[in-house]
C-alpha cells in the first residue's frame, strides 16, 4: 500500500499519512465491508479514494508550462516521425511469471516518469480511472491527456526494453 | 501516416474509439512497419504488467 502510494504522491510523509488515514477509516468501517470483495481490495478501494480527493485539492491548478506538448519535443522520432535507432521497440519476451529484479526494475521505470506524466499514467492504468475522471481531477484537457498517456508509454516501453528483449 | 502519428494513435485508441481514417492510416501503417507493431504489442503488455504490479 505505502509503495503504491509513495509512487503516486513521491512524498515519502503524505504517503504515510494517507495509507495510516484508510487503514483508521478501515477499520473503523469495518462493519461495512461486505465480504463480496477480498478484503485486500476493499482496503485498496479505500486507500484509492484517500489519494483522489488529496489530488483533487492539490492539482486544482495546472501551470501552463507545464504542460509543453509540442511535438518538437517527441525526442524518440526523427524529423520525418520515424524511429530513431536507438529508440526503435525491440521484440519482447513474453512470460507468465516475472522476477523479483524484473519487478525492481518495473518500479524504477515507474518512478522516472517525469511527474506528471507519472501521475496520470498511474491513475490510468493503475487505479483504473476513467479519462473524465482524471481530467476533471488534474484539471487538463481530454486532448492533454492522451498526450500525457502517449509520452508516458513510450518512456516506460523504452525503459523496460532493456530486460525485456528478447534471446537475452 | 509515419510512425510518430501511429503510435500516437496506437495509445488514443486505449482511450478513444479510432475514427474510419484514422483507423485505416494505422492499420495500412502497420502492416509494413514491425516497429510500430511491437509499440502496439508493448503498450498491451504494459497493461497486463500494471495489473500484475497492483497485485503484487
Amino acid at each position: 500500500m505505502l509503495k503504491f502510494t509513495r509512487l503516486q504522491l513521491r512524498d515519502n510523509n503524505l504517503a504515510e499519512d494517507l495509507v495510516q488515514e484508510a487503514l483508521l477509516s478501515a477499520v473503523k468501517n469495518i462493519d461495512k465491508f461486505k465480504r463480496q470483495a477480498a478484503l485486500k481490495t476493499w482496503v485498496f478501494a479505500i486507500l484509492k479514494n484517500k489519494i483522489m480527493d488529496y489530488l483533487r485539492q492539490k492539482d486544482r491548478f495546472v501551470v501552463e508550462s507545464d504542460l509543453d506538448f509540442s511535438e518538437e519535443t517527441n525526442h524518440f522520432f526523427d524529423y520525418h516521425g520515424h524511429w530513431k535507432a536507438e529508440y526503435c521497440p525491440t521484440d519482447w519476451q513474453e512470460s507468465e511469471i516475472y522476477s523479483q529484479e524484473f519487478w525492481q526494475l518495473f518500479e524504477v521505470c515507474l518512478t522516472h516518469l517525469p511527474a506528471r506524466q507519472g501521475r496520470v499514467f498511474m491513475m490510468r492504468e493503475y487505479l483504473e480511472f476513467s479519462s473524465d475522471e482524471i481530467c476533471h481531477t488534474v484539471n487538463i484537457s481530454r486532448e492533454n491527456l492522451h498526450t500525457l498517456l502517449y509520452r508516458a508509454r513510450l518512456q516506460l516501453q523504452h525503459c523496460l526494453s532493456g530486460t525485456l528483449r528478447q534471446g537475452e | 501516416m509515419n510512425c510518430r502519428q501511429v503510435t500516437k494513435l496506437i495509445s488514443d485508441s486505449r482511450e478513444r474509439t479510432l475514427n474510419l481514417q484514422e483507423k485505416i492510416g494505422m492499420k495500412a501503417h502497420l502492416l509494413f512497419c514491425p516497429h510500430c507493431r511491437n509499440f502496439q504489442q508493448h503498450c498491451k503488455q504494459i497493461n497486463k504488467l500494471m495489473k500484475q504490479f497492483a497485485d503484487k
